[in-house]
């Protein structure tokens, strides 16, 4: 699933350490988000939209596989 | 934060319980079979309760150092409950779990050309693990 963390990081001048310390998850976890080769759980999703401000919806895009 | 420093120092506790019971174990085993002359039981226990009275004492001094320390323990908190790492540990244990099964099953089978007893015992040994397995997978499956 794609999303908008790496942006939103690299705006706000937060390094990927200080995210996973906030997001208390490793620094490989937050790697492999902004990679998309992970999906984060709800509590994660939710935990990292609270981080930037935003709704989960808008800091994950989410793609129906149908309409893919 | 607090409920895992309790968690942790419990594991400390069965950690040195584990220790003291092994370490009565390998004396009480070493008593009971004094009049045996087998050296390769003898070497066996020796070796296999050294291993793992040292891994105990590495462990709990690693476990002490962590509870001194709450960077370590924060550390260690973020490892054991990152979700990802919780997700690889479950993929490896399933494929894990299927390619032990499979190894063991031909393991019986070769065996059994050349020992009816080690055939037995490898066959024991799954049949062992998939009533575990099944315990385990219907006390997951009432409590999820």
């Amino acid at each position: 699933m794609k999303n908008k963390i790496q942006e939103l990081r690299k705006a706000r001048k937060v390094t990927q350490q200080e995210l996973a310390d906030a997001l208390s998850v490793t620094r490989q976890t937050i790697i492999s988000l902004e990679n998309g080769k992970y999906n984060a759980s709800l509590t994660l999703a939710h935990k990292a939209a609270q981080f930037f401000g935003l709704t989960i919806e808008e800091l994950f895009i989410f793609e129906d596989e149908e309409n893919l | 934060m607090e409920k895992f420093r309790i968690k942790v120092q419990r594991r400390f506790h069965s950690c040195v319980v584990f220790a003291l019971l092994s370490m009565a174990l390998f004396i009480g085993l070493m008593l009971f079979t004094k009049g045996i002359e087998n050296d390769y039981f003898s070497g066996l226990l020796l070796g296999f309760f050294s291993g793992l009275e040292i891994w105990n004492i590495i462990h709990l001094c690693s476990l002490l150092k962590i509870l001194s320390d709450e960077k370590l323990l924060k550390e260690l908190y973020i490892k054991e409950t990152d979700e990802r790492n919780r997700s690889i540990m479950c993929e490896t244990s399933r494929t894990a779990i299927f390619v032990i099964t499979v190894t063991c099953a031909l393991a019986a089978l070769i065996s059994g050309f050349f020992s009816i007893t080690v055939s037995i015992t490898i066959a024991a040994v799954m049949l062992c693990g998939a009533l575990i397995f099944a315990v385990i997978h219907k006390y997951y499956s009432k409590t999820m």
